[in-house]
């Protein structure tokens, strides 16, 4: 066993030695203000350069075994796949726009039209997805050795069509299974080197902590409506039992981040890579937290961001009446942009800085390997690698790293 | 010296001894554990830096997948005098001329679609929109135009003192009439100090009472209305509502995730910006002034009034170049009004122009 203690060039850490760390490379607040800043002077262009420098922060704090993972993307590789994205995606937008136009003289031939739009985007969407996952695995280096992704967009685009339409014929509560069955299909398909992952979940594991939240929302509302039952339709009376609702809303939403946790975790537990199989001991309580007092901070600073936009109007309207039929002045105009950037721009760095990096590090740091030995003797990957970045995938913001 | 050396062909690490041979143009490998197998040497002149770390440095072979040596920073600078392209980037799988192409492609469609195909997409629809459907806009348009006035400070009410609202409907008759229009829009006073006034989809025109206090006359008043009723008669109003919606949707793709799902925000930035290209402006300049010559207007005073405007927005300090303002230039047109313009009557009656005045006297509650 050639563990990380013994060479004075591994990266090191405490005894006893645990094979999955997340050790902090340092940096990344002067990072996300250098993102943010040049993002904002070249009107966008720089966020897939920002993007690729914060992945190699991302990957390279996530120490395996004395080694850190490593990002071999580059910005060039996530522009070209925007552009690729640019130009297909325009005659869409531009069909998408004619289809308006038909509605409005034709309403039935334009919302046929539009159905199948949305499909279709739907569908770009699942494809993409697989996609990203791909690109971003092909990218993924440990000791030299390339991880990737197998499969076809198609065949999961196929599986995922046939478990939404399931999930939608049971209301949803299918749902543990289409994820898992759709995690299924990727981590069967995962490999780090020569090293295949298999995944042996199953839906009805995860039920239990399924239909907490989803029986608070059905639930509420079916409580909802029975309270009002007598009352509908009668104008000018307020409806009953809004704190029904209140209460099912807050606790689904608090359910489903509770769930989607339990799914992590059991995803880990049921993953192995050949004879090494991963475990888990992430803990719930304190990602709810950490995500709770993030959303209020974050209400807070988008609350002081608006006040700063009215008070802009309200100087801007007063002192430079425009000329008949100007609308706003542009400079308010302009102001209103550049802070409504600003704030959403300061949430996306806090956001990172708190949550993100928190999960990540709790995931890490909670996991565990079996048969580390193992580790030492993965060859090198032969799948191919694929050119270009993920393009669509980066427009719609699909994969948070 | 020491490095952790990876070849690329396993996940095993091989610790070992670094000898540089300048003279092959080598650095050769001698495992630190006794009986160890041999890496293959790395030629000098192809060795390039990964990155920099904090003990030292990760460094790789050029063409060599995978593999990976890490230094110390003492190896590092020691390799930093034998290997002369170590920071020479790796090659990139793309082409100059293969970027450029994307480039080209991606940003003239981008620009074509913005400048060409959107505003002749914007004016087809504004014309073959079905009465019901521009009117439903119209009121919505509305509102937001009311949510922005109460943004800037005071909430602006609509002023329905009766006597005004006779008088002006009746000078909005007058002017419909004469001007040709089927029907006649809906004016609207809205009580804010701001020097406007606005055509919205759905033949609705809105008037801010700044105007109207402003206007020196209620001649004045027939002008700015003349003028919003030739963006009405145009189908200006929803045209640019079609056209900015359509920008914000595209530039909000292009500029992507830099605000965080903001496109949605910029679309909606753009439907309050309800501004017209430069020929709209000029022709519901013409239509104003044709309009008022048809009623027997006198067109003068919405000269005066224009050139008042243009000191003020002089004086002031925030003079916009007449290029970049939507608007044509208000010398301009206070000379179209003096060259194309009619004598004639004043608008409106005495009593009339006084009930006017005092439309904002009063004011609808709060809730339209």
């Amino acid at each position: 066993m050639s563990f990380a203690a013994k060479s004075p060039l591994a990266v090191s850490w405490s005894d006893p030695p645990l094979p999955v760390r997340f050790m902090d490379r340092g940096g990344l607040f002067g990072l996300l203000v250098k993102n943010a800043f040049l993002t904002f002077i070249t009107l966008g262009i720089y966020r897939f350069w920002a993007r690729a420098a914060l992945r190699r922060y991302w990957w390279g704090s996530i120490v395996i075994a004395g080694d850190a993972l490593e990002y071999t993307g580059t910005g060039l590789e996530l522009f070209i796949g925007f552009l690729m994205f640019l130009a297909i995606m325009l005659p869409f937008g531009v069909v998408y726009g004619l289809t308006g136009l038909l509605q409005a003289s034709n309403p039935l031939a334009g919302a046929l039209l539009r159905l199948v739009e949305v499909l279709i985007f739907f569908v770009l969407i699942q494809f993409v997805t697989f996609r990203a996952r791909r690109y971003r695995l092909s990218r993924t280096m440990w000791r030299g050795v390339r991880a990737s992704q197998g499969g076809t967009g198609g065949a999961y685009l196929w599986l995922v069509i046939k478990w939404t339409l399931l999930s939608m014929i049971t209301l949803g509560l299918a749902a543990p299974w289409a994820r898992l069955a759709a995690t299924r299909y990727l981590m069967d398909r995962t490999a780090l080197g020569d090293l295949e992952a298999r995944f042996d979940g199953r839906g009805r594991d995860l039920l239990a902590a399924w239909a907490t939240p989803y029986l608070l929302f059905i639930g509420s509302i079916v409580g909802f409506l029975v309270m009002n039952i007598g009352r509908l339709g009668t104008p000018g009376v307020l409806p009953q039992g809004l704190w029904l609702l209140f209460i099912g809303y807050i606790g689904g939403g608090l359910g489903i981040l509770a769930y989607f946790i339990i799914e992590l975790r059991y995803t880990i537990r049921h993953t192995r890579f050949g004879e090494i199989a991963l475990g888990s001991s992430l803990a719930i309580g304190g990602i709810i937290g950490r995500v709770v007092g993030f959303c209020f901070v974050a209400g807070i600073v988008l609350g002081i961001i608006s006040a700063i936009i009215a008070g802009v109007f309200a100087s801007m309207g007063l002192l430079h009446p425009a000329a008949p039929g100007a609308g706003l002045p542009l400079a308010s105009f302009i102001s209103t942009f550049v802070s409504l950037i600003i704030g959403l721009t300061l949430v996306n760095i806090l956001r990172i800085l708190w949550i993100d990096r928190a999960i990540v590090r709790q995931v890490c740091d909670t996991l565990s390997l079996s048969n580390i030995d193992r580790l030492d003797r993965i060859g090198q990957s032969t799948a191919p690698v694929p050119k270009a970045g993920e393009g669509m995938a980066d427009a719609f913001d699909i994969g948070a790293f | 010296m020491r490095g952790r050396l990876n070849d690329g062909r396993t996940s095993a690490v091989h610790e070992v001894h670094l000898i540089v041979d300048p003279e092959a143009g080598y650095v050769r490998f001698e495992p630190a554990v006794e009986a160890a197998a041999v890496p293959e040497p790395w030629p000098l002149a192809r060795i390039r830096l990964v990155e920099r770390t904090g003990q030292g440095a990760r460094l790789t072979v050029e063409g060599w997948e995978g593999a990976r040596l890490q230094v110390d920073a003492e190896a590092r600078d020691f390799l930093t005098l034998h290997c002369p392209d170590l920071h020479r980037r790796p090659k990139a799988n793309w082409s100059g001329l293969r970027v450029a192409m994307w480039v080209v492609l991606a940003f003239g469609g981008l620009v074509g679609t913005l400048f060409v195909l959107l505003p002749r997409v914007a004016h087809q629809a504004a014309i073959v929109l079905p009465g019901s459907l521009d009117r439903q806009l119209g009121a919505s348009s509305e509102k937001a135009m009311l949510t922005m006035l109460q943004l800037s400070g005071r909430a602006a009410r609509r002023c329905v003192q009766p006597a005004g609202m006779a008088a002006l409907d009746r000078l909005a008759t007058r002017l419909a009439a004469a001007g040709g229009l089927a029907e006649t829009p809906r004016v609207t006073v809205l009580n804010s100090p701001v020097v406007n006034a606005f055509a919205l989809p759905g033949e609705r025109i809105l008037l801010l009472s700044g105007i109207i206090d402003r206007a020196e006359g209620s001649s004045t008043i027939a002008g700015i209305l003349g003028h919003e009723m030739g963006h009405v008669a145009h189908h200006d109003p929803t045209e640019a509502l079609v056209r900015n919606a359509g920008m914000g949707l595209l530039i909000g793709v292009a500029m992507g995730d830099l605000f965080g799902g903001s496109s949605a925000g910029i679309a909606t930035l753009m439907l309050t910006r309800n501004a017209y290209s430069r020929e709209a402006e000029q022709a519901a300049d013409g239509f104003a002034l044709s309009t008022l010559a048809a009623a027997g207007i006198d067109s003068q005073p919405l000269g005066r009034f224009y050139s008042r405007i243009g000191r003020e927005q002089a004086a002031s300090g925030v003079l916009i170049p007449s290029l970049l303002s939507t608007h044509p230039d208000p010398g301009d047109r206070e000379a179209r009004v003096a060259r194309e313009g009619r004598g004639g009557a004043t608008a409106m009656s005495n009593e009339d122009w006084a009930a006017l005045l005092r439309i904002c006297d009063q004011l609808a509650p709060d809730k339209p």
